[in-house]
């Protein structure tokens, strides 16, 4: 539903000279769901938080927030939005609580009574008095999360939370950020922690280049890749015979036997064929694509297709 | 608008910064006039009693004598707009170029801009704010300054047995509105730079020479050819002393010969202008640029 679009993007275009750093990018966020922004270092993600915030002027398209154009309407947009930075940026000679007081002032309405609850949700009301400067990385994270919700926002970016973090951290920002889609609120996650992203988004945007490569649930986009871990006694002849059977993507030589990347669900086909030709697999254990063989796949094909003309 | 100059308040106050320059101020007026007080009272003490050292290329005693006297007399209250707004005024030049540097070069340097404006700060709310901040700090510079001087006025008036009354708190008044808009372009041109290049400390050097520069490159141009002082007086430096020389209560007449400062409407029409330019470009630039972490 058409409501439900909490955060979009039209036909975002950053251009940098000669350089397009984000190509005609269509997002859609919706409430309640948590939407993962994934692409290699410089694909863009950053730019097109950039934009959204308004932080960075668009050469052409649109960002929306709640439907208000963030151009024409930014004081009304960004009310409804918090963003937590890659790099979160406080003032070092304030304490976390006058940091936040700071943006709570600046924010209006309740945000000023928020402040306390949201250095406690985030594990930080034993430090609210220390200054930000003393601050661990994870403290600073914590920090700019409660940060984006001082106006209790409808639209929650964040930009690599997981930065820095221990596993217990990495872990508590991923209940945060569940909680926070729970709770009703869009969230936009950009992160190259793909495991984080595979537990916590219901959707994936995948970009390389400014450009979108792939986009779907979790489900969708690995559904078209898995993989098969062969153990068999003659391995490159073993190889041979696989590469033909159809569905099979690539195989790799192991030490045990063959590494077959292929469609999902042809382990029997692949068994028929090595039984043909008198190849006797001790094992054939079919493996799920991981978002994360998917993101590497999906990446450097990318990489390697021509530029365009 | 209103709420980001309250959060802009809410930060300038507890920073270091502002808080040092006030300090400053107040510390150096005191150890000015005891300075003058002391080292002004011993040697004319020493002349009168005619055991100063002498020397040969020095003045007549009589001539120092009337010098120290008169060096003494300025220390007065009725004479705070020559020695104690000097002080004020000249060092306030210098320090409210570095505050108002630091004041917008931090934000890049902290990275806070981009958390202010992803925060629903607008662009040019953020500059009039930071505007407003510092012409009001540098209001609050002229009135601590002002009253620290008067106090250490008192003080050492009272110490050297000098007259202690005719204040004339209107003069006083006009002198301080007149040191403060004397402020103004190298507030802006400070911050200009700072925003410019993202950076605080280049504001502050860059304010700082040119501060320094300008009138040394002024007189350099008048002593070459007089004809061209209508170039010097179209810049910052000899508006700033025309508008500084209308407060003082003793003789500043130029020497015979010295070309004249521009008038007072003069003065203060082109430093309004130089203010409005400086003014006017970091609006434009900080509405055209985008704003990146690098």
């Amino acid at each position: 539903m058409a409501d439900d679009v909490v955060l979009r993007t039209s036909g975002l275009v950053k251009r940098f000279g000669a350089l397009t750093a984000v190509d005609h990018l269509d997002l859609e966020v919706k409430r309640g769901e948590v939407v993962g922004l994934l692409g290699p270092n410089g694909a863009g993600k950053s730019t097109t938080i950039g934009m959204i915030l308004g932080l960075v002027r668009p050469t052409a398209g649109s960002a929306q927030v709640i439907g208000k154009d963030v151009k024409t309407h930014r004081e009304e947009a960004l009310a409804q939005l918090g963003a937590m930075l890659e790099v979160t940026s406080f003032y070092p000679h304030l304490s976390g609580r006058q940091n936040l007081m700071a943006l709570a002032i600046l924010r209006g309405g309740g945000a000023r009574a928020r402040v306390d609850p949201l250095l406690k949700r985030l594990g930080l009301a034993d430090r609210a008095k220390s200054k930000f400067r003393t601050y661990s990385l994870g403290m600073r994270q914590r920090l700019g999360i409660a940060s984006t919700l001082l106006a209790n926002p409808a639209v929650v970016i964040l930009d690599e939370p997981g930065n820095g973090l221990d596993p217990a951290g990495q872990r508590e920002i991923r209940e945060l950020t569940k909680e926070l889609a729970k709770e009703g609120r869009g969230v936009l996650l950009a992160s190259h922690l793909l495991h984080e992203v595979e537990l916590v988004c219901d959707r994936v945007v995948v970009i390389q280049k400014g450009r979108i490569i792939a986009a779907g649930t979790i489900a969708e986009i690995t559904r078209g890749g898995s993989s098969y871990e062969i153990v068999v006694a003659e391995p490159a002849r073993a190889a041979e015979i696989v590469r033909r059977v159809e569905g099979v993507r690539d195989v790799r030589l192991t030490g045990r036997g063959l590494d077959v990347a292929a469609a999902p669900e042809i382990g029997e086909l692949l068994n028929r064929a090595l039984v043909d030709a008198q190849l006797f697999a001790s094992a054939i254990v079919p493996r799920g694509s991981s978002l994360e063989d998917v993101f590497l796949e999906l990446t450097e094909k990318e990489n390697d297709a021509p530029p365009a003309a | 608008m209103l709420r980001l100059l309250r959060s802009e308040v809410y930060r300038v106050v507890r920073r270091w910064m502002p808080w040092v320059l006030l300090l400053m101020v107040i510390a150096l007026s005191f150890v000015l006039y005891e300075l003058i007080w002391v080292t002004s009272n011993v040697q004319l003490q020493a002349l009168r009693a005619g055991t100063a050292t002498p020397n040969p290329n020095a003045p007549p005693p009589e001539l120092q004598i009337r010098s120290l006297e008169s060096a003494i007399q300025s220390l007065r209250p009725s004479r705070l707009t020559d020695l104690g707004m000097g002080l004020v005024t000249g060092l306030g030049s210098i320090l409210m170029i570095v505050f108002a540097a630091s004041h917008i070069g931090t934000e890049w340097a902290w990275g806070t801009l981009r958390t202010l404006l992803a925060s629903g700060a607008s662009r040019l709310g953020f500059l009039v704010t930071k505007y407003v901040t510092l012409v009001a700090y540098a209001a609050v510079y002229m009135a601590v300054g002002i009253a620290a001087a008067l106090a250490a006025s008192f003080v050492v008036s009272s110490q050297a047995g000098l007259d202690t009354s005719g204040v004339d708190a209107g003069l006083i008044a006009s002198a301080a509105g007149r040191g403060l808009y004397a402020f103004l372009p190298y507030m802006a041109l400070a911050s200009l730079i700072a925003l410019w290049f993202r950076s605080a400390g280049g504001g502050i050097a860059a304010g700082l020479v040119i501060n320094f520069t300008e009138s040394i490159a002024a007189g350099l141009l008048i002593s070459l050819n007089r004809d061209l002082a209508w170039i010097a007086n179209l810049g910052i430096s000899r508006n700033v002393q025309a508008i500084a020389r209308a407060s003082a209560t003793a003789d500043t007449n130029a020497p015979p010969g010295a070309v004249p400062l521009p008038d007072q409407a003069q003065a203060a029409l082109v430093l309004a202008i130089w203010t409005l330019i400086f003014v006017t470009l970091a609006v434009w630039r900080l509405r055209n640029r985008d704003i990146t972490l690098a």
